[in-house]
């Protein structure tokens, strides 16, 4: 958990947009770790089985109605808050968290592994399980689509 | 890399698991790992699995062969029962028992888990590899919350571990996850004592059902609130208004709901016989497959249809009357006080259910239909 958790939790914060189901998440994916009697081979294969993972559970709780459906009831949860004053040009902290979680959960995901996670195409590419042209392409959709949220003017 | 892509990986740089994130997991792990270990446990697991084993061999004897359709040899034979089961003027009849396709957790949302405590009856079995066939398909479509385009099978087969009820949570808070799962193979060559296939250690097999966004079209009320998110969902300022006349639509009518108990009551009652009946029509459409294997080699495949007891609609009212009662209506209250229509209601204990024959009382029922 030491070397992989903060990777693990961001990426479930990034597709789940609250901070309760990413620790649930996070709490999920290290006991099926610890679950597990996969052999893994070095620090990258278990890095990436573990973004596996953890895509798969934020997808098993997207598809839950009660968790999708209690959180629009009441404000939508954000981790950055909206400054007060805009003191550069450019998007804020919220403004970019917002922009980023309106994307489509397959843009999505593209974006978090090679920025944040500064994965390369091809690590995007075996970790979500699709190819090196579709990770480039998704990723191209997802600047154009930021570029939209952002005003044309961002990204 | 640009300025902005920078910034959203700054975003994240304190983003780091607390350390009491940590023992949880481990906490959690250190408990897993102690119930399996833990001989008192699987003792216990077993006292249930041979009461269940003890109704499931009295089954097989009362339906005789009329669903012990034969292997392809003379000497085999497989057949499914759900716990018990009886012989009614001639006809049989295969229902649930106490355990068998019985709800996991009694909340009203989207989705049932059914415990699938299946019993294979009949000679030289070696394997039963259960799969589901012609399952229809649903999608997400809120916004912003997921891919429109893709969409999952209603009904699954799934594995689930946690605490079963809650005097199994020894943690500082209730844990229950399932997952999704192709296939469930019992080797019954390995096991001993039992044609029950649950495994051990805190762990169900389950049919999973979800009616999706379905549960919204069966209520006015609903319909509204819907609505209401629907709009909620939306990024933009521009419905603000809509969404706000949603909202108070929503509100009003659920006030005239909630201005009454009985009425309001009545109404969770009838949601949740709703929830029920869009399961089934969902398992209507999908079939349970079992796939089994015999000692000489031999195998063969069994197809089955779960659906609604004829009488369901009186049965899941007084199992919610009863659910209620648990907890004297406390989950009720709750739902009225947070404006929600979805209650969340008590998972009883086994001497609950034992005490109370509403609450084990069948819902579904599964029925060979190999033939058709």
């Amino acid at each position: 958990m030491q070397e992989h958790g903060s990777a693990v939790l961001r990426l479930a914060l990034t597709q789940t947009g609250s901070r309760a189901d990413a620790e649930d998440v996070y709490q999920d994916v290290f006991v099926s770790l610890a679950c597990s009697d996969t052999d893994f081979s070095d620090e990258g294969h278990l890095h990436a089985w573990l973004l596996r993972v953890t895509l798969n559970r934020c997808r098993d709780l997207a598809r839950s109605w009660w968790r999708r459906h209690t959180r629009q009831l009441g404000e939508q949860e954000t981790f950055f808050a909206a400054p007060e004053i805009q003191e550069e040009v450019g998007p804020s902290d919220h403004e970019l968290w917002e922009a980023v979680r309106q994307l489509p959960e397959c843009y999505r995901t593209v974006i978090h592994l090679r920025y944040v996670e500064n994965m390369s195409v091809e690590e995007v590419a075996s970790t979500c399980g699709i190819s090196v042209s579709a990770v480039r392409t998704r990723l191209s959709r997802a600047h154009q689509k930021l570029r939209v949220y952002l005003g044309g003017t961002h990204v | 890399m640009s300025k902005k892509t920078e910034h959203l990986r700054d975003l994240y740089k304190n983003v780091k698991p607390p350390a009491e994130l940590n023992e949880r997991v481990i906490s959690r792990v250190h408990e897993l790992r102690a119930r399996d270990a833990s001989p008192e446990r699987v003792l216990s697991r077993r006292a249930i699995l041979v009461g269940a084993a003890g109704c499931a061999a009295i089954a097989g004897l009362a339906i005789g062969s009329a669903l012990l359709p034969g292997g392809p040899t003379a000497g085999n034979a497989f057949g499914l029962a759900i716990a018990q089961a009886d012989e009614v003027q001639g006809m049989v009849r295969v229902s649930a028992g106490p355990d068998g396709l019985m709800p996991y957790e009694n909340s009203v949302g989207n989705t049932i888990n059914l415990k699938l405590n299946l019993s294979a009856q009949g000679s030289n079995i070696e394997t039963v590899t259960y799969r589901i066939e012609g399952s229809p398909r649903y999608s997400i479509e809120v916004l912003g919350s997921h891919d429109p385009g893709v969409s999952y099978p209603a009904v699954t087969l799934a594995f689930g571990s946690g605490p079963h009820s809650p005097t199994d949570s020894s943690l500082s808070e209730p844990y229950f996850h399932v997952f999704d799962v192709e296939t469930i193979t019992v080797n019954y060559v390995e096991r001993t004592g039992s044609n029950d296939y649950q495994p051990d250690g805190g762990a169900y097999h389950y049919v999973r059902v979800t009616y999706g966004d379905l549960i919204w079209e069966s209520d006015p009320t609903l319909q509204l609130m819907h609505t209401w998110l629907q709009l909620s969902a939306l990024p933009s300022d521009e419905v603000a208004e809509e969404r706000e006349t949603a909202r108070q639509a929503f509100v009003d009518a659920y006030d005239e709901l909630a201005a009454d108990k009985a009425t309001f009551y009545e109404w969770l009652r009838g949601v949740y016989v709703s929830s029920f009946e869009l399961a089934a029509s969902q398992l209507a459409k999908a079939r349970l497959v079992a796939d089994v294997t015999f000692a000489d080699g031999s195998t063969t495949s069994c197809s089955y249809r779960i659906d609604l007891v004829e009488s369901h609609d009186q049965v899941l009212l007084d199992r919610f009357d009863a659910l209620c009662e648990l907890d004297d209506n406390a989950g009720v209250e709750e739902a009225r006080a947070e404006y929600v229509p979805w209650v969340s209601l008590p998972i009883p204990t086994d001497e609950q259910v034992a005490a109370d024959p509403r609450l084990s009382e069948p819902i579904f029922t599964i029925e060979d239909v190999t033939q058709s």
